[in-house]
């Protein structure tokens, strides 16, 4: 398990860094991998402002390698890369799709967390963390 | 002579009708158009003039305590067309289970359900001159050109409402001409009931005793009687009809003026940051029709309501152009750095909430800028949406109009607005803030942001809409209700009640299109009595 965590590891940091488009995965266009590109910069220090808010609720939380086995999950896995558990194998475009179930999953069983009046997913905060903590 | 000035008439003379109707507001107009050309001979009582007369209104004041509340002299008007003489215009039909009974709402529950109401509710649509077809949804994708927005397992679904034209909008003026050329329909402007006589029982009603400015009295006398002032004035002068007995008239179980219900709006309630910015927003946004407006609402499907046993509650879109746009060097940016240099430094910022509002923003803003530099339109304005929340209150017998101790010009007592809402109420907020933002979420929408106020209602002015309801309420059960579901006082045969006073729960749709609704359904009935 821990050997595919650190393949998984690059996968992961790039499904971060196109964090902002996942609600638009169903409306990606072919030029949708370029645009979270374009947008990589700024996300990050979004995302890392989030997961630090959410790190100050879960510190428990606050460790990269914590963060990452409860992000792969076997049953995140299962929706992540539904053929063999290996993130590789799997598109940006599918990816980013995969994590769009994940946090309509976390709306559906009440996965979520309040940050500043706004209810967010426990996944994307989880990888806001992660990106906080990089 | 279809209108008579009552100062005119001579002192002592009687008004001799069929029916006898109190008040020419939207209820009382709608009862006596709906006889019109008809043998019926109506007695269409006001108490003010076809236009505004300061000593009538000032007949309006009372007290407000409980919730603050703006004066009862201004939140209600005595004149030709009553209150819709200031009525913003909306309408729309209740929802389906706004009449059932629902075990998570206390005293919920009509005698009757929508079916009952549904053919009444097209000739009060066309008697505001709305088409009834401008209410479906595809209606108004057609002539918008645009579609609701989709949520998952269609847990909000879209309503679309209307608003009535201003020539329409003030009713008496509009129906005016009607009641002037009515061979049967006498309306009496300047008569004000003070008195409603019964015989010893109170089981008939036998006379209504009228008072002028000038000091006239003069008495009605018909078959029938309907009280249709006003969800304020239909107790009050219930009330004061009290020779027979000591509580008034139709209130042996301490019933009258209880329930006094108003629709509530929290607001800054919440924001709404879509996922797309190019979230196609016309389907809720005023549009004009010929005859007036219309748009798109929001509402909770009977699903959700039943399962995190919801009131009914709306939500109304505005869209604005927030202040986190245009480029990282903005607002979304500046509160990042605060934020990274408060949390350096261990403390909590200032204003967190507003910063992480900049942030959520300025991620999606982020995030589409691409998009947008790739089409060349850099500086593209990020929209949020604000979403005003209405939502029903819960029937609460402690929520009531009573009499004062304070007397009007004819020495009637005043009556005191204590209006209360209870922690149920303020808890389907926070169940109703938890809801909006999980549908949208989970829908792919976009986020909600929530300013919840701290401790519900209790610390906020809920936004009085004049919507004033329930205080004689409808239940077959007389024990449970002053009108059964003929709008009939239990307590005397001949004595009807109409407007939302009659309301045993309010839904989230503004009243009047329902008030005229059951005006309709009250006419054919007293017209079946006659038959």
């Amino acid at each position: 398990m821990t050997a595919v965590l650190s393949t998984n590891r690059r996968v992961l940091l790039t499904a971060l860094l196109a964090l902002p488009a996942l609600g638009h995965a169903s409306q990606a266009s072919p030029h949708k991998e370029r645009d979270q590109l374009t947008g990589l910069f700024s996300n990050r220090q979004s995302a890392a402002i989030l997961g630090q808010a959410y790190l100050q609720q879960q510190p428990e939380e606050a460790d990269r390698q914590k963060l990452e086995n409860l992000l792969l999950s076997p049953g995140n896995l299962q929706v992540l890369a539904p053929e063999d558990g290996n993130l590789d194998q799997v598109g940006t475009r599918n990816l980013k799709a995969a994590f769009q179930t994940l946090r309509r999953r976390d709306f559906d069983e009440g996965n979520v967390r309040q940050i500043g009046g706004c209810m967010l997913s426990v996944t994307e905060l989880r990888l806001c963390a992660l990106v906080a903590l990089s | 002579m279809a209108f008579v000035d009552t100062r005119t008439l001579g002192d002592g003379e009687v008004i001799e009708a069929d029916i006898c109707i109190i008040g020419a507001g939207p209820a009382g107009l709608a009862i006596a158009t709906a006889f019109e050309g008809d043998s019926t001979r109506i007695a269409l009582l006001e108490s003010g003039d076809n236009g505004f007369d300061d000593d009538t209104q000032a007949l309006a004041a009372g007290e407000v305590v409980g919730i603050p509340y703006p004066d009862l002299d201004v939140v209600r008007l005595r004149m030709l067309g009553g209150s819709s003489n200031h009525w913003g215009g909306n309408i729309r039909p209740m929802d389906a289970l706004d009449f059932e009974v629902r075990d998570w709402i206390p005293n919920s529950g009509w005698p009757f359900g929508l079916e009952e109401l549904q053919p009444y509710y097209k000739r009060a649509a066309e008697f505001c001159g709305v088409p009834n077809e401008a209410f479906e949804i595809a209606s108004q994708q057609a002539a918008v050109g645009a579609s609701p927005w989709s949520f998952a397992d269609d847990a909000i679904a879209t309503q679309v409402f209307q608003t009535v034209g201003g020539e329409a909008r003030a009713l008496g003026a509009y129906h005016e001409e009607t009641l002037e050329n009515s061979s049967n329909v006498t309306t009496y402007l300047f008569a004000n009931v003070v008195d409603i006589t019964t015989d010893d029982l109170s089981s008939q009603v036998s006379e209504l005793t009228i008072r002028t400015l000038n000091d006239k009295t003069l008495k009605a006398r018909a078959k029938h009687y309907v009280l249709a002032a006003g969800g304020i004035e239909n107790p009050r002068i219930l009330l004061l009809a009290n020779k027979t007995r000591a509580a008034g008239l139709g209130n042996e179980n301490d019933l009258v003026g209880r329930y006094f219900m108003e629709h509530l709006t929290s607001p800054d309630f919440a924001l709404l940051f879509p996922s797309d910015p190019q979230l196609d927003f016309r389907f809720y946004k005023d549009f004009e029709a010929d005859w007036g407006e219309t748009w798109g609402m929001l509402t909770f499907s009977e699903e959700v309501q039943r399962s995190a046993g919801l009131v009914n509650a709306r939500f109304q879109a505005a869209k604005i152009t927030n202040e986190f746009n245009k480029n990282i060097d903005e607002p979304g940016m500046q509160s990042l750095t605060k934020l990274v240099q408060a949390g350096s430094s261990g403390r909590v910022p200032d204003e967190l909430e507003r910063h992480l509002a900049n942030v959520i923003a300025d991620i999606d803003d982020v995030a589409q800028s691409g998009y947008y530099r790739l089409f060349h339109h850099p500086n593209y304005p990020l929209v949020s949406i604000d979403l005003v929340v209405i939502s029903e209150q819960i029937p609460n017998p402690d929520s009531r109009v009573y009499l004062s101790q304070e007397k009007d010009r004819f020495g009637q007592n005043r009556c005191v607005l204590d209006w209360r809402l209870t922690d149920l109420d303020s808890e389907n907020l926070t169940r109703i803030s938890d809801q909006i933002q999980r549908q949208f979420g989970r829908s792919e929408l976009g986020r909600v942001r929530i300013q919840l106020p701290e401790g519900g209602y209790k610390n906020i002015n809920p936004h009085p809409h004049y919507h004033h309801m329930g205080t004689t309420r409808m239940d077959n059960d007389p024990k449970r209700g002053v009108v059964d579901a003929n709008c009939r006082l239990h307590e005397a045969s001949n004595l009807y009640v109409a407007g939302s006073s009659v309301f045993p729960t309010v839904g989230n749709v503004n009243p009047t299109l329902t008030i005229i609704a059951l005006a309709y359904r009250l006419a054919d009935h007293l017209k079946g009595l006659k038959s």
